[in-house]
């Protein structure tokens, strides 16, 4: 019986040993190995209530366990004692579990509001002014400072950087307000720096969760949720979608690439710059599938993504609309992974993935709504869907200007401009005075069945039927009328050139290619104008 | 006793009745009784659906990269799992202790509207089978998950006819649920034997109230959200619309608030069943009387006021989540309180270890688990961490099937002698407790790690690199061992309810009145209704006023002592005649119950083809009711 008792003893933390030893020695993901003091804070609570969980686990399992063995039925033995309670013992074992909530709650509330986006920021400032002011009353939440004013005092010098994080059925976009900047899949941040997150849904409800360094937050549709987090050194952290929000929820992730303050600068003045690879070969039969085959429509290469079009990508994805919000390109070859950081960006992969992207992702918009996977004529042959790799992974800067290891090499020849800080988007123009040849008709029926990066007749028809942009028909009649001071002629090519001078009514504003200027010869422009004017 | 030899000879002599005869007997039924075993079986019948359903749920994620289901089947899977055991097998084995045992416990010959009980069981079978539609008519069962969670719920995000089942179905079960709850309030506070006050209720009959009332007060909320989907699927409402301007958070707030108060409907009639086996196996009466009860009715108070620790990742702000926090770290203290009681009630004692105690002591040993780790994420900012990863997947299922499971599990075999007369297979029993123990604890332990580094829930894969797929399959082969304990289980169940050993009237030693009756029941349960002098009435009856007199039973010759062979041994259930000769009127079947029950199925069903075609089930319950309200109570009254 004592043998037995005294092996009994080591059983337990021999247990809690082993449990220790597996958490800690697991996985890339892993919230024990926290990198940012948002995690550190929520691992600290854990590992607290964690031992005092430990203490209540062994002394009640303990007592269960001796009172079952203790007072188990001996052959001969008679009715035990009838009792039938104890106040004292009743009162004492409601106040001890209350006094170990105590001991739970009280750091508990101090981390939930100094790991918030409001009461982290309020937290700060206080230890600032703890500083100057020692005089000032000692709160609750500042009793703390003593141990924590070293973090807290680099929180408040380190900069900050906004991102806002768009989630989508099932990929994850992420602007930089302060850097016209839009990204996806990948967020790009320098370590040391606190980032504020702004998080909105387009969809659904989503959660995003970085686990090495911040726990979860919600995003909700139609509200803004705050967060923030500070990651403590470079590295690749993976992120992921916790909240069910559909069919490939499983295939909702991300990545956080964390680069030192320079690399980063490196980045977004690359990114800023919008300069890629040379496009030579079948890269260049990629960028023109790239617009042909309607990529273009929702996947942005040259800077972010106005709100606008944004805006009315979604409200084309609800009107069931061959249109929805996509990924931003930009910059694309940059990226570690791929389709919402599922998979290493290769050739292979993204081979596959532009064959079949169902396989991969099920229920994933594209293969839904992509016309190259919904009409047969417009299907993507092996040799285009080559040609279109080709094209987007010449989709970084020219020269090795990123610090990341990315698995692509380059692509092409590498001429070596110097990456300039770049107008991200372009300003509108007033429309230049043009003389044009004569035009002719016949010749324009052709510029507008096969215009490049995209054909007119994509979007709009000639027969009075809707498409994505306003209807052609007799559009020489009433082009006239539209902007006072414009002939029907200048209203045309002011449309064609800057297609935002003037949006039709009930239609987005800069879903049409601003890039007609360069693509189109001034010949083609004016036979394309000349047969519009003969549309009846 | 002349009329009792009579009743039992012509037990005896009763020529086997039709097979037809039979079905339909059970059919008309509204014996608590028989309409307590439909219950059971029922139950476990989708408790073994819902459990295949995890089978194939872990044998998918043994392995990283698995494609042996694809997405869409993983998603209803998970769905229906959860919907499955929460509605349709935990909850209704919960009822029919209730029906089996509570008329017993307080010395009633029946609940207080038979019929309504049988309305009861009929609508939550044709609930059952409509939330399961889907997958019966192959159009696709629910895939949003149990929790529903709007927008998603929404067109175009979720097409098809799975959410649809969803709301009727779980609306139907709630009708079922309502009704139910109403009879035991009623039986409960109208019929006990004289002389048993409130605080000399049996402990489960206490749980069997509070649950009750936490039926009939969560039911209506989470059947507003219900009508608020079906509406905005079905006739194009916005309640949950986004695009019209809807929050999608209205949802989780009313889900919640169902959501909370359903998880102590799911475990505390588990809690009253371990309050009655502990005592009774280990001899002692139950510790703290007083304080056990009043805990129950403190967590169905404090169940109302938790809603939010499952949003805490929300962004309700700063304040919600700490009041949250604090009123979710409060309802540990009652609960841990009846914990100290259990063990305060074997210290001292006698303990036998038969099947019963030991799934007592396991739920005990679970639920510490499940409390503990439940207080791990009552901290918003480490719950930040844990929600929705397979930690709180461990978490809920140490609570629920650590937790309600092994409990009911306990009640199964404690009163299984009771119910069927017969004693099961102690050594299988026991083989079955120590395999649902290793299983149970292989299969969910692991992931509280697995989910703490990182694995989310309602992934349907994950990938080779993310280090997880030595706990997953641990897991695995955790749950397989679950369900070959369930196979012994049911083959001990079969066989003994046929060829058990006859278990006699108390072989338990028991406390409570149930154990004072022939096993199993009569009909009309006791010849007379006993007088309640104490709250262990049967235990004074052998034992005396002091409860320590072993001889009491021989030495004294009252009237009280006769109470211990109330009504006629191995008499079995009598016919309407028994009752007659001893002059006990019994309500008489009817088959109204099912007719209105068949009319909710119906145009549930309908629903599905179209809205007005439903128009033909509810006419069924419309003249189902007229024929109900038209029936005389009793043949007496032709």
């Amino acid at each position: 019986m004592l043998k037995g008792r005294s092996t009994r003893k080591f059983i337990l933390p021999a247990f809690f040993l082993f449990i220790l030893f597996l958490l800690v020695s697991c996985g890339d993901q892993s919230t024990f190995d926290a990198k940012g003091v948002v995690a550190k804070r929520q691992l600290e609570l854990f590992w607290i209530i964690f031992g005092l969980a430990v203490l209540v686990f062994v002394v009640v399992e303990g007592a269960l366990i001796y009172s079952a063995f203790r007072f188990r039925r001996k052959p001969g033995q008679g009715i035990p004692k009838q009792t039938h309670g104890h106040n004292k013992l009743e009162i004492a074992w409601t106040i001890a579990p209350a006094l170990v909530l105590i001991g739970i709650a009280i750091p508990t509330l101090i981390v939930i509001f100094n790991t918030s986006a409001s009461g982290g920021v309020d937290f700060s400032r206080r230890v600032v002014q703890e500083v100057t002011n020692p005089e000032t009353e000692i709160t609750l939440v500042d009793a703390r400072r003593f141990k924590e004013e070293a973090v807290l005092g680099q929180l408040i010098a380190i900069p900050r950087i906004e991102v806002t994080v768009r989630a989508h059925q099932w990929w994850w976009e992420f602007r930089y307000p302060d850097f016209s900047i839009e990204t996806a899949n990948e967020l790009r941040v320098p370590a040391n720096t606190r980032i504020d997150l702004k998080l909105e849904s387009d969809d659904v409800i989503h959660s995003f969760w970085i686990p090495n360094l911040m726990g979860k937050t919600d995003i909700i549709p139609r509200s803004v949720n705050e967060t923030w987090f500070v990651a403590d050194e470079p590295g690749i952290y993976k992120g992921l979608c916790a909240e069910f929000c559909g069919i490939s929820h499983t295939n909702m992730r991300f990545r956080v690439v964390v680069q030192t303050q320079s690399d980063f600068e490196e980045w977004k003045m690359g990114y800023l710059a919008n300069k890629t690879a040379e496009v030579t070969g079948d890269a260049a039969l990629g960028q023109t599938l790239f617009a042909g085959k309607g990529c273009i429509l929702c996947h942005k290469l040259d800077g972010p993504t106005s709100l606008e079009v944004r805006e009315s990508q979604r409200e084309a994805f609800f009107r069931g609309d061959p249109v929805v919000p996509g990924p931003n390109l930009t910059q694309f070859a940059t990226r570690t992974t791929m389709a919402a950081g599922i998979l290493p960006l290769t050739v292979s992969n993204l081979t596959a993935w532009l064959r079949n992207p169902e396989d991969l992702k099920p229920g994933n918009r594209m293969m839904e709504k992509a016309a190259v996977y919904n009409d047969p004529a417009l299907a993507l042959t092996n040799d285009e869907v080559e040609a279109l790799v080709a094209y987007l992974l010449t989709l970084r800067p020219p020269i090795a200007a990123v610090s990341t290891p990315t698995p692509i090499p380059p692509i092409g020849a590498t001429p070596t401009p110097t990456p300039s800080l770049a107008e991200p988007t372009p300003e509108p123009s007033t429309p230049t005075p043009l003389t044009l040849p004569p035009g002719n008709p016949v010749a324009g029926l052709a510029v507008f069945g096969s215009a490049s990066p995209i054909s007119c007749a994509t979007c709009h028809s000639i027969d009075g039927t809707s498409g994505l942009g306003p209807s052609l028909q007799s559009i020489g009649a009433r082009a006239e009328a539209r902007v006072p001071g414009l002939s029907a002629g200048e209203y045309i090519t002011q449309s064609i050139l800057d297609p935002n001078a003037f949006v039709v009514d009930g239609f987005p504003s800069g879903l049409m290619p601003q890039t007609f200027r360069e693509s189109l010869t001034d010949q083609q422009l004016a036979d394309v104008i000349a047969y519009l004017l003969t549309i009846e | 006793m002349a009329t009792v030899d009579k009743a039992i000879d012509r037990a005896l002599e009763r020529p086997k009745p039709k097979a037809l005869d039979v079905i339909w007997s059970w059919i008309t039924t509204v014996d608590h009784k028989r309409i307590g075993i439909l219950y059971m079986v029922t139950a476990i019948i989708f408790f073994l659906v819902a459990g295949v359903e995890a089978l194939i749920i872990r044998l998918q994620l043994a392995r990283a990269d698995s494609t042996l289901v694809d997405p869409e089947t993983y998603n209803q899977l998970f769905t229906m799992h959860a919907l499955t055991m929460i509605f349709l097998g935990v909850m209704p084995i919960g009822v029919a202790f209730f029906n089996l045992i509570v008329p017993l416990m307080i010395g009633a010959r029946d609940v207080a509207f038979p019929r309504l009980n049988a309305l009861s069981y009929w609508v939550f079978l044709s609930g059952g089978l409509l939330l399961n539609g889907g997958f019966i008519s192959g159009l696709g069962s629910p895939n949003s998950g149990w929790f529903a969670y709007a927008n998603l719920t929404e067109e175009p995000f979720t097409t098809g006819d799975g959410m649809t089942f969803y709301s009727l179905g779980l609306l139907v079960l709630g009708v079922s649920s309502m009704a139910g709850a109403f009879n035991f309030i009623v039986t409960i506070i109208n019929m006990r034997a004289p002389g048993m006050g409130l605080m000399r209720m049996p402990p489960f009959v206490w749980m069997t109230l509070i649950t009750s009332f936490l039926l009939v007060t969560a039911f209506p909320v989470i059947t507003v959200g219900l009508i608020q989907i079906l509406f905005d699927r079905s006739f194009g409402t916005n309640f949950f619309n986004t695009q019209a301007g809807a929050s999608p958070l209205l949802w989780q707030h009313i889900f919640w608030l169902f959501g909370h108060p359903e998880v102590y409907i799911l475990i505390l009639p588990a809690l009253g069943i371990v309050s009655e086996v502990i005592p009774t196996h280990s001899r002692k009466p139950l510790f703290g009387y007083p304080f056990v009860i009043f805990s129950g009715i403190v967590i169905g108070f404090m169940g109302w006021g938790v809603w939010s620790h499952h949003m805490f990742t929300v962004g309700l702000g700063n304040i919600a989540n700490s009041v949250f926090t604090i009123t979710t770290m409060l309802i540990a203290i009652p609960t841990g309180v009846k914990i100290f009681n259990w063990i305060a009630t074997m210290w001292g004692g006698s303990i036998r270890f038969t099947t019963p105690m030991l799934f007592a002591l396991g739920f005990i040993f679970m639920f510490i688990i499940g409390g503990l780790s439940g207080v791990t994420h009552a901290s918003p900012p480490a719950d930040a961490q844990q929600q929705d990863t397979y930690y709180i997947v461990a978490h809920l299922h140490y609570v629920l099937f650590g937790g309600s499971v092994i409990g009911l599990f306990a009640g199964i075999y404690h009163w299984f002698p009771k119910v069927t007369g017969r004693m099961y297979n102690e050594n299988m029993g026991k083989l079955h407790f120590w395999l649902l123990f290793l299983g149970s604890n292989l299969t969910f332990f692991p992931m509280h790690i697995v989910g703490l580094v990182g694995m989310p829930r309602r992934i349907y894969t994950y990938p080779a690199d993310a280090g997880w797929e030595g706990y997953n399959m641990l897991s695995t082969v955790g749950a397989f061992l679950l369900g070959a304990s369930f196979l012994i289980f049911l083959h001990n169940m079969v066989r003994s309810a046929r060829k058990g050993e006859r278990a006699g009237n108390d072989p338990w030693d028991g406390r409570s009145l149930e154990w004072t009756i022939p096993s199993p029941p009569p009909e009309y349960n006791f010849a007379e209704i006993p007088t309640v002098y104490s709250r262990d009435p049967a235990w004074d009856l052998k034992y005396g006023p002091t409860g320590q007199d072993e001889t009491y039973r021989e030495t004294s010759n009252g009237p009280v002592s006769d109470g211990l062979s109330n009504g006629p041994e191995g008499a079995g259930y009598g016919s309407e005649t028994d009752a007659q000769s001893l002059g006990i009127h019994m309500p008489s079947p009817s088959y109204w119950p099912i007719i209105v029950a068949m009319g909710f199925g119906i145009a549930g069903a309908l629903f599905i083809v179209g809205p007005w075609f439903s128009a033909i089930g509810v006419t069924i319950l419309v003249l189902g009711l007229y024929g109900w309200a038209a029936e005389p109570v009793s043949k007496e009254e032709h």
